[in-house]
């Protein structure tokens, strides 16, 4: 047997060389594609820094006029004494964002509770998906909405609230039509999807054991949640508000149509007009092109607006990891107290105290009967206030279906809106001129040429980006794991992500339509660019956690089979990963397409059905932008068209996704 | 479930190894067609020899030193208790190993006299010389029955035989066909856990490696597929030199014609299975098989 496997070697090994010479494995692309793709990762960085010293070049001149103090906290922004001073303007963004912050977390939180603890279990789809609904949905609809249904509805009750408690400082006065608070109280609905679906995750890591601890101890459902849930998911309901924060500092298009634009000062009271960083560069950009100072002065918003967001989004981070954390934390000790007692140590008795939910409740309550009365006015009210956060979606939704129904056509879709309506009140809005011709009785036409402008812009900045960002994802899975470079990128794309729309389309604004690239100043491709910056952070955030999903099994599978690395990750990791790569990027564009700041900085005025995308180009959020802020109620019935249109299109984005996510075949 | 009729009793070949002519199964053998696509290996084994091969991960050395023979159209089972670094040795002889960050390896892997490691050898190309079955049943989930185990010839873009007929072969070789061949098109990952592990046996013979290391291919499995896969070893390694890492000792015995016992990175012993379970030389080896520590 020893002899017979003893084989001529020479023989053999002169064999094998043969055939490893001969053998072509493809191998020789494998650096090839590292570098490619490391060169797409560090493209992030080039964006990014060219991004940053463009903003910072370009603010500079106000920076030096004024001074960074004095431009943020003094309060006279006057463009046509050419001052600038972003006091007011800070003032407008703490205000909302406050006023959003008080009525949408306790909501939202309430929500949370009332799906993970209270509710019967079939409501609690039809409820999560509900609100998922309403994250959905474009800003500008939401605008279009607390403009012409909910502003003058509640104006009513705003006076009277003025009027009664006008003895609290800065309540009181007369209410404007748009005003901080219906402001804050939009960007409240606006926030409520986010900070309800993070607390909700929080909520459902909390154990049961520790739930079903308390309720053994005798504990009302209530004193459950109290003792347990609310304690233990405090971090990541703080962290959810503070990312719902980030989004409220940054909110544009429904601020732009709700704050009224006043920028001289604060107002006097919570229902005067006023504006806010990302307001005032909507709604000025235009005016500026001519005084370089306004500019500058609107990029250094622009500035402060992505360094406040930038903190916010990194504080709740913090929160939402250290969430995450102390799940694992509370693993390892209760493996480390297990292996303490099985190497027959008792435990101590402080620690396991410590890891007893403490119900301090009953404690407080002495007759059972005051308890209950506790337990059912606490449910009572969280379920009440989801009601509350229901209200405005089924509201907005039929508003949507009555009158944007109503306005739908045949005609609606397959005609142009006529050059009057849309440019007049354009010109109107954006260039100052007066020239608001009466379109009462004239035929206004449909949105045809809006809603090949939103796909063109759209597609073009899906075609381009969605590659990259998967590539980008790729990279940071398959070789960034673990380096200094591909911590660096990952840490670049979360910066990314919290960059403000606006902000993105004044960088387009100044990089690419004031020096007139391309021969001319506005273009539906620059439009995509923005757009393109916008989803490429989304892009990769939503695929880099299916590809970790992506077995390694598989890649060691296909290597041990001879396969080089770049056709394992091309033919083994992408395939598998596909229905979540198509979810996230059905996701990024369904987000993407309802965005309005970047687009009016950058696709221009057109009406026209224009299919070179190297040319103005009419977009849905820009229709609706331009239709909203224009006096005629035709008009306005044309912006409910057109968000139906817009939300019917987002929506069946989303749903295909959702069915893209469905066939994915790892769990 | 299909059974074999040639299917070696495991005793015979244990004492014996190489007497009984080498041969495919018989399936396979009788087969006229299939027998024309198959290159002529019969008799021409490959062996594995290691040199003083050392395993690092980063600064941990988990391999430590080790000088081992693994002889042609043998099966040469590994035990040792967990962390001993059975796993990690056989993840350096076809290069796996470095495909962890701060992995390395140290010392010679000569397949047939020639250095795995050697500059300019292409990774790639030695993966398919030495194939490998993983601890869990691994079937690609976007692909067929078929594509699975066509997939190694397809990624390497091999075209001078005939896919079907190298499927069949690969299947009958693992002992699947019969239960597959109707359903050549559902998806691998459909199967039963001992089918899909024994899919990845056919997905590894299926590119005719000279060498398949198993790393620990049953700890996933049922007991009766278990014993599917230990006769499917045997017959085998007719035709291939199998290194089998297991953590089952009776395994060891059953299956391996030689056995090698780990502990803590070292080789410690390397015998005749018989020998090594019934007199070792080392006391460790007699403490670990008679079960005194694991």
């Amino acid at each position: 047997m020893e002899s017979s496997t003893v084989k001529a070697p020479t023989d053999a090994g002169a064999r094998l060389r043969d055939h490893l010479a001969r053998t072509k494995t493809g191998s020789w692309l494998d650096p090839w594609v590292k570098g490619a793709l490391t060169a797409l990762a560090g493209l992030i960085f080039v964006l990014l820094a060219y991004f940053l010293i463009k903003l910072f070049v370009e603010a500079r001149p106000v920076f030096a006029a004024y001074g960074v103090l004095d431009f943020v906290f003094k309060v006279d922004w006057l463009p046509s004494q050419d001052t600038y001073g972003a006091g007011a303007l800070v003032a407008g963004t703490v205000i909302t964002s406050i006023v959003a912050l008080i009525i949408g977390v306790p909501v939202a939180v309430a929500t949370a509770l009332f799906v993970t603890e209270l509710a019967p279990v079939k409501l609690r789809g039809l409820i999560s998906g509900t609100l998922e609904l309403l994250a959905a949905v474009p800003s500008v609809v939401y605008g279009l909405w607390g403009f012409l249904f909910l502003a003058p509805k509640i104006k009513g009750i705003e006076q009277w609230f003025a009027d009664t408690f006008s003895f609290i400082p800065f309540i009181g006065g007369e209410v404007s039509a748009a005003n901080y608070f219906i402001t804050g109280l939009i960007l409240a609905i606006m926030i409520i999807p986010i900070v309800s679906a993070i607390s909700r995750e929080v909520m459902a890591t909390v154990p049961a054991d520790q739930k079903e601890a308390a309720l053994a101890l005798g504990a009302t459902r209530w004193e459950m949640i109290r003792s347990t849930v609310l304690p233990y998911s405090r971090a990541g309901i703080v962290g959810g508000s503070m990312l719902g924060l980030g989004r409220a500092l940054g909110e544009t298009i429904a601020v732009a149509i709700l704050i009224g634009g006043a920028t001289s000062g604060v107002g006097d009271s919570l229902f005067s007009q006023g504006s806010t960083l990302a307001s005032v560069i909507a709604l000025e950009f235009q005016e500026a092109t001519a005084s370089p100072e306004h500019r500058a002065a609107l990029i250094g918003a622009g500035l402060l607006l992505f360094a406040v967001t930038l903190v916010i989004n990194a504080v709740a981070r913090g929160y939402i990891s250290r969430a995450e954390s102390r799940l694992v934390r509370a693993e390892k000790d209760a493996k480390k107290a297990a292996a303490a007692s099985a190497a027959g140590e008792a435990p101590k008795g402080p620690s396991l105290m410590s890891r007893v939910p403490r119900p301090h409740l009953p404690e407080l309550v002495t007759s059972l009967s005051g308890r209950k009365r506790v337990d059912s006015i606490a449910r009572g009210s969280v379920g009440f206030l989801t009601g509350v956060a229901l209200l405005p979606l089924v509201a907005l939704l039929a508003f949507l279906v009555i009158r944007g129904g109503g306005a739908i056509s045949w005609d609606f879709f397959t005609t142009d809106p006529t050059g009057a309506a849309g440019a007049v009140s354009n010109a109107n809005r954006f260039l100052g001129g007066d020239a608001a011709a009466s379109t009462a009785g004239q035929d206004l036409g449909g949105i045809r040429s809006a809603i090949v402008g939103s796909l063109e812009v759209v597609g073009l900045a899906a075609v381009v980006v969605v590659p990259i960002g998967i590539a980008v994802a790729v990279y940071l899975v398959e070789y960034g794991q673990g380096t200094w470079f591909g911590g660096f990128v990952r840490y670049l794309v979360d910066v990314m992500t919290g960059v403000p729309s606006v902000v993105f389309g004044l960088f387009v604004y100044i990089s690419l339509v004031v020096s007139q690239v391309g021969g001319v100043p506005f273009a539906g491709w620059k439009a995509s660019v923005a757009l393109g910056l916008l989803m490429l952070p989304i892009v990769i955030n939503s695929s880099l956690p299916v590809l970790r999903l992506v077995p390694s099994a598989l890649r060691e599978a296909a290597l041990a089979l001879g396969v080089p690395r770049w056709k394992v990750i091309l033919r083994i990791v992408l395939p598998t990963a596909l229905p979540g790569l198509v979810t996230g990027a059905l996701l990024a564009i369904a987000r993407a397409a309802g965005e309005t700041a970047p687009i009016i900085f950058t696709a221009g005025v057109a009406t026209a059905l224009v299919g070179d995308p190297n040319g103005p180009l009419n977009t849905l959020p820009a229709q609706i932008y331009a239709d909203v802020t224009a006096s005629s109620s035709a008009q306005h019935d044309r912006a409910w068209g057109a968000a139906l249109t817009l939300v019917v299109l987002i929506l069946l984005l989303s749903l295909v996704a959702r069915l893209a996510q469905r066939r994915s075949r790892i769990s | 479930m299909s059974t074999d009729p040639q299917t070696p009793t495991r005793d015979t070949s244990i004492a014996d190894g190489v007497e009984t002519p080498l041969q495919t199964p018989a399936s396979i053998a009788a087969d006229p067609a299939t027998k024309a696509a198959r290159p002529a290996v019969t008799g021409t084994g490959h062996e594995v020899t290691l040199k003083n091969v050392k395993s690092f991960y980063g600064d941990n050395m988990a391999v430590k030193g080790v000088d081992l023979e693994y002889r042609a159209n043998q099966v040469t089972a590994m035990i040792g208790p967990s962390g001993c670094g059975k796993s990690t040795l056989l993840r350096s002889i076809n290069r796996m190993h470095e495909e962890i960050p701060g992995a390395r390896v140290e010392g010679e892997i000569l397949l047939d006299g020639v250095d795995i490691n050697a500059t300019g050898t292409d990774v790639v190309a030695i993966r398919r010389m030495i194939g490998m079955v993983f601890q869990r049943p691994n079937p690609f989930p976007t692909m067929s029955i078929r594509e699975n185990v066509a997939a190694g010839l397809k990624f390497n873009k091999v075209k001078d035989v005939d896919h079907d007929e190298r499927v069949e072969w690969a299947l009958r070789g693992a002992g699947l066909w019969d239960e597959v061949k109707d359903r050549l098109n559902a998806p691998g990952v459909g199967l039963s856990g001992g089918q899909q592990q024994r899919l990845c046996i056919a997905r590894t013979i299926a590119i005719k490696p000279d060498v398949i290391l198993m790393d620990e291919p049953c700890s996933a499995l049922d007991p009766i597929a278990t014993l599917k896969v230990e006769e499917l070893i045997q017959e085998l390694k007719q035709e291939f030199t199998i290194v089998l890492v297991t953590h089952n000792m009776q395994q060891a015995a059953r299956v391996g014609d030689r056995t090698a016992f780990m502990y803590l990175g070292d080789l410690v012993e390397v015998d005749e299975t018989s020998k090594i379970f019934t007199n070792p030389s080392d006391t460790r080896t007699e403490e670990y098989v008679s079960g005194k520590f694991s």
